[in-house]
């Protein structure tokens, strides 16, 4: 399979001399096509960090990273930026949505931002797959915390993306949503064909990705294929 | 897009609709002050004009203008214009047709003239002339009529601005021959010109008093200055709200960072996001400047249409252009305002929320640790949020820096020019004091008068009860004799006076029915021409009207009697070359000492540069006993660091009190959004009222900061003052009321805070 998301040697640190903290220390990773990867590491290892890093929100100290061939990190901003919401799809634990939009407007923000044309049958299609047809005109305040999770990802999926980045999508919900949404990506990940990659500190979530990389103090300490 | 950035920005509005109701109001009472000044200054000085116009039939008394048609000036004063003063001007030749007051007018000064014709046509040569419409009840147009022997052709009917225009005009052009002009001179200021016919000499009055042009001399300068004025106004109350509105929205946009990083995280640019919030700033800004606009019409109106009662006129016009630009100029200085927090949030909000471990792991520097102690905690926590205590600080330290300045109003030290002159007065000098004086500061123009002054004398003359000003020894009567009509005393109670004897001050606070109408006073059944009058204003400095009459009577006669602190003296002689309209009353040493008079006593003025005033003074006190005064008023006086932004008392008062309250409201909005901070330091360890000192540390730091500058500040002023003037009291006051300000504005939101979350905890508890 091809690789989609490549990162060469990825150092982000902290603090100065002596004090110096290693957030990422010198990662590489290969992320193939149509994978679904989970990052799991303890409280403070570094896996938010790389996935931000890897998503090309926070720059790193030293090193590359690649998607879909080209280096993220020698984009401007604004071309970043641009790259961002057509190939790359977010789905944080807070702070998700915006909560002046509607459902719907909120699904198809990244698309009206980039003045994209919006494909109907597709969008009816995850709003569906994510049984959001009854709640498509509500506000957010009116979800619950599993309802909006499953809004991020329509958003995520909406623009067709070509990697989805969900940073501990499931640490602010009970178990039943918690299983519900992780379903729900893999899901998508199947039937779009997505890259996947997802940041959790619950093994148990992490046991349905198809590759499980452990990070520790910054450094890639186990990395398991489970296909 | 655009479309999805617009409805963004409203429904923003909609979920941040307390943050933007504050900016509104903000906005709203600052663009409602701004406007209804801006209407106000300008309808009232209109509508001043008018008033005065039409109840003096002048506004001003001085012409200075170009004539619309000609663009030929009119100027005054001066000998050398006299001729085109008559040439250009309205001269009332005192001539009399049938009781109708007869002038000449040139052609081409018509409208300056605000002579309209409203029948016939302008005169062409000197067999013509026009009439008014009081004539025109008596002749018809065409009609032939005699005057001084000539024959005219009355061609056309005019209406004139006001009542004091003669009701006749000849042609003055072709009247006037150019022999007239060229023997003149000027017999006193700028009422009479003397002039030679050839034959005669003649005296023509210009009415110079009373401009019959209805313009004001200085027009052209005084609306300059109105337009300075109310600009500094408009920029005054502009450098406030920006102050204000950008800590406003600092601290909102610090809020709503994390938001504004998801929009970027989901795609949208950083000029996308600064479209976004901008929109919703500006649209809440425009709306509350409409909104302002619209209330400072109505307080305008309201507040002239009070006025309109004392000026018996009513005008109310409104600009639109400079209303136009005025309200763009307004728009501009918010956007740029807004423009820096806004951009600034919007392109750190990716770092700022995702790469915000940054910030924890710098601050863990063990081995640089220092000891934590209340006040540098305070530091640290005034530094956390700068953007709000920077902005507290510069409003606090350009109030300080003003009142510092304040208290220095007034005094020489501020004067913008230490070259210009100023006068150095003696008064009350002994005699070998004044030869001292002249002695030492010995100069052509210095003058010295000799008299004996005592006020509260008063006297009677003609019935009608005055004031004595300057009574004096016979023997200091200075002028030539030949000036003198009549004889010097040579007894006991005879006295001299000078020929503005007959002057006379009515007032209406002693006359109230005094009836004053188109320059003429009606008193004791008689009219008389206003010489001159003052004006009266109320503590707002409000015109409230003229009331002061200064009247001649008939001239003064001899062997007339006055009555002086009831005794009866009798005038033998008349200085007929009296410069000053307060005559001088001579009389003999014997008859003096019966006045309530001191010793004899000199004074004298000279002019020196402001720098050499104080050591003038300085010699003075400690040479003489006599009293030294200096002419330096504060009106003349400009302050040195806001020399073009002269601010109102209470303008500062109100600056002081809406910034007061903001900052409170902005500090307790921060500490109620942070006080689970305050509640961690409760439970870490610190005791209530630690964490109050910690916030007394706050004020106290702050205020240090504030302190400093201003004692540069006044440290540069005592340099560049000749004179170490420091007003102790009043500084100290100043400080005091800078700390306290810091006090009120860190304490009570916290104090507040903490007495509502601590009954919350107590409440869980019960719970």
């Amino acid at each position: 399979m091809n690789v989609i998301l490549e990162a060469k040697d990825i150092v982000k640190t902290y603090g100065y001399e002596d004090n110096k903290i290693y957030a990422t220390n010198h990662i590489d990773l290969q992320i193939e096509e149509g994978s679904f990867v989970a990052i799991v590491g303890r409280s403070g290892s570094g896996k938010s960090t790389l996935l931000h890093i890897l998503a090309g929100l926070v720059k790193p100290t030293k090193g590359e990273v690649y998607l879909e061939g080209k280096s993220l990190y020698e984009m401007n901003d604004h071309t970043l930026t641009r790259f961002r919401r057509r190939r790359m799809g977010f789905v944080f634990q807070f702070f998700n949505l915006i909560s002046t939009q509607n459902v719907l407007e909120n699904i198809v923000l990244p698309i009206h931002l980039d003045d994209g044309e919006i494909d109907d049958d597709y969008l009816n299609e995850i709003i569906n797959l994510l049984g959001l047809e009854e709640k498509k005109n509500s506000f957010i305040y009116e979800l619950s915390g599993g309802q909006q999770q499953r809004v991020a990802l329509a958003r995520a999926l909406a623009s067709k993306p070509a990697i989805i980045f969900a940073d501990e999508p499931t640490g602010n919900l009970d178990a039943k949503s918690s299983k519900e949404v992780v379903d729900l990506l893999k899901i998508a990940q199947r039937k779009y064909h997505e890259t996947v990659i997802l940041v959790t500190h619950d093994q148990e979530i992490a046991s349905i990705a198809d590759r499980v990389i452990t990070i520790e103090d910054g450094k890639i300490i186990q990395d398991t294929n489970h296909i | 897009m655009s479309h999805t950035i617009n409805m963004l920005a409203k429904r923003n509005i909609q979920k941040y609709k307390k943050h933007y109701l504050i900016v509104l109001i903000v906005l709203l009472i600052v663009s409602t002050l701004i406007f209804s000044s801006f209407f106000i200054v300008d309808n009232l000085y209109q509508m001043k004009k008018n008033y005065h116009i039409s109840t003096y039939g002048s506004w001003y008394t001085r012409i200075e203008n170009i004539d619309e048609q000609t663009k030929k000036g009119i100027e005054i004063y001066s000998k050398d214009y006299f001729k085109d003063i008559i040439k250009y001007g309205y001269v009332d030749f005192q001539g009399k047709y049938d009781n109708y007051q007869v002038g000449h007018i040139e052609k081409n000064i018509y409208s300056l003239c605000r002579v309209k014709i409203i029948k016939g046509r302008k005169i062409q040569n000197d067999q013509e002339i026009l009439i008014n419409q009081k004539v025109s009840k008596k002749y018809k147009l065409y009609d032939q009529i005699e005057i001084e022997g000539k024959n005219y052709t009355i061609v056309g009917i005019i209406q004139t601005a006001n009542k004091n225009l003669p009701d006749i005009y000849t042609n003055l052009e072709t009247y006037q021959t150019k022999d007239y002009y060229s023997n003149m001179s000027v017999l006193s200021d700028n009422h009479y010109i003397q002039f030679n016919d050839g034959n005669n000499y003649q005296e023509i009055e210009i009415h110079y008093d009373y401009n019959p042009y209805g313009y004001d001399q200085n027009e052209i300068h005084d609306q300059v200055e109105k337009a300075t004025n109310q600009l500094q106004q408009t920029f005054e109350f502009i450098i406030i709200i920006l102050f204000v509105l950008f800590a406003l929205t600092s601290t909102s946009l610090k809020k709503r960072m994390k938001e504004m990083a998801l929009y970027r995280g989901i795609g949208m640019t950083t000029n996308q996001l600064m479209m976004m919030v901008m929109q919703e700033n500006m649209l809440i800004s425009f709306l509350s400047i409409l909104i302002g606009l619209l209330i400072g019409v109505c307080v305008s109106l309201g507040y002239l249409y009070l006025q309109s009662k004392t000026y018996h006129t009513f005008i109310y016009q409104i600009s639109f252009k400079e209303t136009l630009f005025l309200v763009l100029v307004l728009m501009s200085c918010i956007f740029i305002t807004i423009l820096i927090p806004i951009y600034s949030s919007s392109k750190n909000a990716l770092a700022g929320t995702f790469d915000s471990k940054k910030f924890n792991y710098i601050q863990v520097r063990y081995k640089k640790l220092k000891k934590q102690t209340l006040a540098s905690l305070a530091t640290r926590e005034l530094w956390a949020n700068k953007r709000m205590n920077i902005c507290f600080y510069v409003f606090v330290l350009i109030l300080s820096l003003y009142g510092l300045v304040y208290f220095y109003q007034g005094h020489p030290i501020q004067t913008k020019d230490q070259n210009e002159q100023s006068q150095v007065e003696l008064i009350m000098a002994t005699q070998k004091e004044a030869n001292l004086f002249l002695k030492e500061f010995s100069q052509n123009d210095i003058i010295i008068n000799h008299h004996y002054i005592d006020e509260g004398i008063t006297m009677t003359y003609r019935e009608i009860p005055q004031s004595v000003y300057k009574l004096c020894q016979l023997y200091y009567y200075q002028s030539n004799k030949d000036d003198l009509k009549g004889r010097f005393p040579q007894k006991s109670h005879e006295i001299v006076v000078g020929n503005h004897f007959n002057h006379v001050i009515l007032s209406k606070e002693w006359y109230p029915n005094l009836k004053v109408e188109a320059n003429q006073v009606t008193f004791k059944g008689k009219k008389y021409r206003v010489e001159s009058s003052t004006s009266s204003h109320n503590d707002q400095g409000n015109y409230l009207g003229d009331d002061n009459y200064e009247i001649a009577l008939d001239e003064v006669k001899l062997n007339e009697k006055v009555i002086i602190a009831g005794e009866e003296y009798t005038i033998v002689g008349i200085n007929e070359n009296e410069y000053y309209n307060d005559s001088m009353i001579y009389m003999f040493e014997d008859d003096l000492k019966r006045f309530n008079t001191s010793d004899e006593y000199y004074s004298g003025y000279h002019w020196y540069p402001i720098k050499d005033v104080i050591k003038v003074e300085k010699f003075m006190k400690k040479h003489y006993k006599a009293r030294v005064y200096e002419m330096v008023t504060s009106d003349e006086l400009s302050v040195s660091l806001f020399s073009t932004l002269n601010i109102p008392k209470h303008l500062l008062m109100l600056a002081l009190a809406v910034g007061f309250i903001l900052m409170m409201f902005l500090n307790y909005n921060h500490i109620e959004n942070n006080y689970q901070d305050y509640l961690m330091y409760h439970i870490i360890g610190l005791s209530y009222r630690e964490i109050k000192i910690k916030q007394v540390w706050k004020s106290i730091k702050m205020f240090l900061c504030t302190l400093i500058p201003c004692v540069f500040y006044e440290l540069i002023l005592l340099r560049g003052s000749i004179d170490h003037y420091f007003p102790i009291a009043q500084l100290m006051i100043l400080v005091g009321i800078i700390f306290l300000v810091y006090l009120c504005v860190y304490n009570i939101p916290l104090l507040i805070v903490l007495k509502a979350h601590q009954n919350e905890e107590i409440r869980k508890e019960d719970n």
